[in-house]
This record gives structure tokens, sequence and C-alpha cells, in this order.
């Protein structure tokens, strides 16, 4: 066989079109226009519509049967499930973040807690107020518990539906409540008590605490429960120094500083607080029902789930942590994006995906449903795991986080003040005053 | 005098075509994505700008916050500047301690180059996550080791003080990349030097000092300007192992900028933050290439006093 001489300009040709390929390839895709057409298609053709979400192995077979029927009863619409692969990280905010800039989000997507403040701010969401009142049927709003519509709201309008979300209760261990002779926590366990039961859990060996009798309760819903605020209705103040407010910072810091009966930084360096509990060395610690997925792992105790516990003034607020789903403002198909959020939001919806996992439902009709409430937990001591979470959210004692455009900041400078208080190295009331300092600037730039 | 065009022939101007057309991958990828980028942010500093809605402009509002009325930017700055200043002058010494060691006729070498090289081509993100077992108070590996001793160790990475340290420490975990420059450049010594050295009576330490330092000169200089630039830049291991805390103790330049670019969404005040560390990088860059004519030595250079 004979060989073809591959000359200079052989080679120059070749490159010229590879690299002119390349730059073809690199051409961003044009932006869409808000609520514009979709360019000419025949009829019968059907409208693609793509919703984000995270995703992981166990998220994409959850969406997996919601899709299917969403695709039979939509047979118009192709509802695409187009999961960004970052699992629920910082991972997937920086690429919503960048898909929403460069114009090719998905229509339909989901916000992580800490981002739907900022991105609403920004007006990145389709208000969906009209496109509710249009599909009542398919809405069902009045079947959504009033917390989580209410976090559904910016500036009035209607951003979101909520396809999923649960208060915060406390997981507790139940042999080592026994162990130690103590009460388990109810509707009526109060700050006192959990120190209490947590002082009599607490066990050390070597100078070294091998067991604590309590987590580190979340700051939120102790301010809260406190009767504190974290800032002022209209957003431009923050509150976290009134006397409520450094009156939960103390009990939280006594715990581990005064009390030695919650891990401390050091400890928990070493292993997280779901790892602690679920190894069988932490009596309690808050979290969603959600955490059912790490606690099923647990084989040699029993467990179960209560509400917070109140203030010592009796009163209880826990933070509702939810699922948002909203639609991009920059959609050529508002109403079939409206129809696809609606559908993952719908009790339908979320039973053909919730069922399979351990979420909460943001309906109030399906906790009553047999697959919720008769949920059987194999180590759990009671069904306590199927009623507290939804009861907290009936009883009006669960709110979720009222959504500001610079949330994140005020987070991260709550989150960097905490560090002095668990390590005790400043008293709650002056942890109170810099945070309050700090985010009064943030407020104010 | 005589003036006139300069003529390429046919056959230069082709190569020289060719020259710039095998040199345009890089020059366009440069242009588009480097250059043009560091451009815009420029723009971006004198900018309110979230990516999600149209800029605006602010003067020199984010420059005066960052250079006056932000702690973090200094605080930022600070621990940045320490673990530089600490981690590379160990890791230029541990390398070429090791390198060395590795540099002698010992059986099975090639074995214990690749044992040395091999934490380099692990992901930092599964070294961070490593290194966190490492630090672990109360079962983690060095506190168990000070515990034989009767010492009890800290809280590596939960204490303000112990933080920044123990990612210094750790940072020791990629000298294995600097050891194959050290050994290439140690293996270019001409061996006729050190036999010379030697003839006239230098001992071990005097051939190190004049022989060997002097001429692998260049390859320090290169790596501490490398080092440098990648030290200034630390990001993984800080937002793995300790999140900047606690008490911003390793809140690291790049972690902030971060924060403001991605978290907090401000451009603008996030590209004034990296013009910040690019001019502190160049600074320290030209300080350093400014002293290399005290102290580095090239092969057949003469220095004239």
């Amino acid at each position: 066989m004979q060989r073809q001489p591959f000359s200079r300009r052989h080679f120059l040709q070749l490159s010229a079109v590879t690299a002119a390929g390349l730059m073809a390839a690199c051409a961003p895709v044009p932006a869409a226009q808000p609520g514009g057409e979709a360019g000419p298609s025949a009829p019968q053709e059907k409208v693609a519509v793509t919703f984000m979400v995270p995703g992981s192995a166990q998220e994409d077979a959850d969406f997996a049967p919601v899709f299917e029927e969403f695709n039979k009863r939509y047979p118009e619409i192709d509802g695409q499930y187009t999961p960004a692969g970052t699992g629920y990280t910082p991972q997937y905010d920086d690429k919503l973040l960048t898909m929403l800039a460069g114009g090719t989000a998905p229509d339909v997507f989901k916000t992580q807690f800490g981002k739907f403040g900022a991105f609403a701010a920004s007006d990145v969401y389709l208000p969906m107020d009209d496109l509710a009142a249009k599909y009542v049927e398919e809405t069902a709003f009045d079947d959504f518990f009033d917390a989580h519509v209410e976090a559904c709201y910016f500036d009035g309008k209607l951003l979101a539906l909520p396809n999923d979300g649960a208060p915060e209760g406390i997981w507790y261990n139940v042999d080592l409540y026994d162990d130690a002779g103590q009460p388990y926590p109810t509707w009526d366990t109060t700050w006192d008590n959990m120190l209490e039961a947590a002082t009599a859990i607490t066990k050390q060996e070597n100078n070294i605490t091998v067991q604590h009798g309590i987590g580190h309760p979340f700051w939120l819903e102790t301010v809260w429960s406190n009767g504190g605020e974290v800032l002022s209705e209209d957003g431009t103040k923050c509150l976290l120094d009134s006397p409520e407010a450094v009156e939960a910072l103390t009990w939280m810091q006594d715990l581990v500083i005064t009390h030695g009966v919650a891990p401390g930084p050091e400890a928990l360096s070493e292993l997280g607080m779901t790892d602690r509990f679920t190894s069988g060395r932490l009596g309690s610690f808050w979290a969603v029902r959600g955490s059912l997925g790490a606690l099923r792992t647990i084989e040699g105790f029993s467990f179960d789930a209560a509400p917070i516990p109140t203030s010592n003034k009796g009163t209880r607020l826990t933070r509702l942590l939810i699922g948002w789903t909203s639609v991009w403002n920059q959609t050529k198909h508002p109403d079939e994006a409206y129809l696809l959020a609606a559908w993952v939001a719908s009790p339908e919806g979320q039973r053909l995906r919730i069922s399979r996992g351990f979420a909460h439902p943001s309906r109030k009709s399906l906790v009553d449903q047999d697959w919720y409430a008769k949920y059987e937990c194999p180590m759990c001591n009671s069904f306590a795991v199927n009623t507290v979470f939804p009861e907290m959210l009936l009883r009006g004692e669960a709110r979720a986080w009222p959504s500001h455009a610079k949330e994140a900041e005020i987070f991260q400078t709550i989150n960097t003040n905490l560090d002095s208080l668990w390590d005790g190295s400043k008293p709650a009331e002056q942890v109170a005053v810099d945070m309050t300092t700090a985010i009064n600037g943030i407020l104010q730039e | 005098m005589t003036t006139g065009v300069y003529r390429l022939s046919p056959m230069r101007r082709n190569e020289e075509l060719a020259g710039w057309l095998f040199a345009s991958p890089w020059i366009l990828g440069f242009l588009l994505f480097t250059a043009g980028p560091m451009l815009i942010s420029a723009g971006f500093a004198f900018a309110e700008y979230n990516l999600l809605q149209p800029a605006q402009w602010v003067g020199t509002a984010n420059i005066e916050k960052a250079l006056s009325g932000d702690p973090l930017v200094w605080q930022s700055l600070k621990v940045t500047t320490i673990y530089a200043f600490v981690s590379v002058p160990l890791q230029i010494v541990f390398g070429l301690i090791i390198a060395l060691l590795l540099n002698t006729n010992i059986r099975g070498l090639q074995y214990y180059r690749t044992i040395y090289y091999l934490p380099s081509v692990l992901s930092g993100v599964a070294v961070a996550l490593l290194w966190r077992w490492i630090y672990a108070p109360n079962y983690g590996l060095i506190n168990a080791l000070l515990a034989g001793f009767g010492i009890q160790g800290p809280g590596w990475l939960s204490d303000a003080r112990w933080a920044l340290p123990s990612l210094i420490g750790m940072s020791l975990w990629h000298v294995g990349g600097g050891i194959v420059i050290y050994l290439a450049g140690l293996q270019g010594v001409p061996t006729e030097i050190y036999e010379a050295a030697e003839v006239d009576g230098a001992g071990w330490l005097t051939r190190f000092w004049n022989v060997t330092i002097p001429l692998i000169t260049p390859v320090l200089f290169y790596q501490l300007i490398i080092g440098i630039i990648t030290a200034l830049q630390v990001f993984t291991q800080a937002l793995i192992m300790t999140n900047g805390g606690p008490h911003d103790s390793t809140l690291f330049f790049v972690l902030y900028l971060y924060r403001n670019a991605f978290q907090f969404f401000k451009m603008g005040y996030a590209s004034v933050l990296a013009w910040i560390l690019f001019f502190y990088i160049l600074l320290l860059t030209l300080l350093v290439y400014r002293s290399s004519s005290v102290w580095v030595f090239y092969s057949g250079e003469v220095k004239r006093s």
C-alpha cells in the first residue's frame, strides 16, 4: 500500500478546519427570551421542559417514577429530568448560578437552603401567582401546610412551590435514656429537662467524654423558641442582642462549656453529630425526618423521634427546611414549566418520590396516608417518627427562615461567631453583640 | 547606509505563518480564557454585579472597602502570607533533603522514589479527608503518638492556635512533586566538580554547600517561585478541612474570594480581591526575581563583583 505524503499544506488546512470546529463548538447557545416563542415547530411536536435537582443515585431513582407518570399524564409535554450530578453541595449552587448567568438554566429547578432569597432578589424566578390561579386543580394550594407556602413568598410574590420539607425535631437514643433512668422527651419537655437527662447520660473515661447526653441545638430554633428573632420584620435590623436571644445562646453555650454534656468543637472535629448518634455515643440530636436515611443503619440500639424541647418559658418554634421548586423567568414555556413544577409538588408526585425515601411531604393530605402514617421503622421505639414532624406543623410550631437577599452572608457571619460560643472564648452575651454588629454592617451596605 | 523594505523569502514567510499557527491555540486560549476575563474583571471591580442582574457602576467603592473597610481582607491576607512564608521554605528544605537521600546508590531506589512521589498524584479532597483523621483529637494518629509520650495533643483543627500550623504541616505531603525536580537538578551536577573538590580535600558538607547548592540554585529558584504562587492560591484544603475556621484562623485569601463571588454573589468585590491577589503575587515574584541575581548561578555564568 502506497503511503500518501502529508504535506505541511495539508497539516495547516487540517489545523484550520479543527480550529474552526472548536470555535463553533465553543460558541454560546443563544439565550432564551422571556416568555418568547419557541420558534417554528410542527403543532404536534412535544414541548420539552427541563427540570434540575442536585441529583444522586438515590434521588435519580426517586424521581424516575415521577417523570414517567408526568409524561403519561401530559403527552403534549416532554418532561426531562436533568440532574446536576453535584449532590446537595455548594457545587450545585455554583452550577445553577453559572447556568442562570449564561442563559442556559433549566425551565424548572430546585433551590438549596441559603440561596432562595438571593435568587429571588435577583428576579430569576417566574412569579407564579397567576399560574397558580389559572391551574387551581393542579396546584391544590390549600393542601399545602401553611408554613411551607409562606416560605415560598418573597416580597409578596409566589416564587416557588414546596416539593417537600420537614420541620426539625430531635432524635434520641432510647437505650441510653433507659440506662440513665430518664423519661423520654415529650411535647412538654423543656430545656431544663433536656439538660437533666443529658447530664445523667454523659459518661467519661480517662478524662475523655466518651458519651455525650445531647447534641448541639440549632441556634435559629433555640432563639425562636425563646421568643427571640434574628432580623426585624422588614429585614433591616439584626435583633440577636435581645435578652431572649442572649438567654437562648447562653443555654446553648452552657451545654458545652459549663455542663460538658454536649460535644465541643474538638470532639466534633473528630466525629460529627449524626455519626456520634449512630455509633451510640450521643443521647439526642437535632435533625429532620430525612435523617432516617442515615439512622436506618443503626442495629445495636433503639431510637425515636420527638419534638424539639420548649424553652423554659414553655414555647417552641422549630425551623422548617423546605425544598423550593421554581420556574426560571426566562423559560420559553411558562405554562408547561409550571405544570411540571406543580406536578412535582403535587400529592401524587410527592407520594411517588417520597414514599421511596424519608423526606417529609409538604402536603397535609399525605401525612394521613398509610405509607407515611403507618411507616414501620425497625429500630424505632414507637410511631412517633410518623407523628411528631407533621404535628409540629399543624400546631403552628414550625417556620421557615424568612428569606433575605443577603442570607448567605448573614449565615456565614453567624456561623463564624458561633465558634466563640462553642469553644467558650467569649461569653454568649458578647457573641450576640458581635453577631449583631457584624450583621447590621452587612444590612447597611 | 542603505534603507529598504525587508522582504522574507516565500519559504521563510511560510515558516513564519506556520509558527504563528502552531502557537495560535495557546494565544487564542490565553486571549479568550485568561486575558479576556482579566480585563472584564478589571471592569467589574468598579461595579456592583451579581451575575444575574446588570452591573451597576459604583466607582472605587469596592476598592475602598477592600483596602480600608473590611477586616477579613487583612485577616485572609495575613493567614495566606504566614502559610506561604512558612510552608514554602519547609517544602523546599524537606524536598531537598529527601532528594539527596534518593540520589544515592541504594538497592530498590526506584521504589523509594515512587513511594515519595505517590502522595503528589492523589486528589486534594482525598488527601484532606485522610488528614482530618490523622489530626483527630482523641483517636488520630498524631495525638495517639503524643499520648505514648504522656503528652495530650491539642484539637489540631478545632483550636484556632493550631489550625493553620496543621495545614502547613499537611502541605509537606506534597513534597514528592518537588523531589522529582530536585533529583533532576542533582543529577545535572557534573561529577568531575565533586571529584575536583574531593581532591582539594573538601568534605561532604563542604561539597554540598559549595558545589551542590550553588549548582542547583536555578532549580531552587524555580521551586521558590512556583511554591509561592501555589501557596498564595491555597483553597481546597481550607474549604474541606476547616472551612476557614475556627475564628477565621484558616480563612485563606482565595477562600474569602470564593465566598464573596459564589456564596454572596458579590462579583464586583470578588474581582477587586482577585486583583489584590494578582498584584501581591506579582510583587512577591518580582522581589524573588530581583533577588535571584545575588543567589542564583547559571552554568557558564561569570559573576562580576
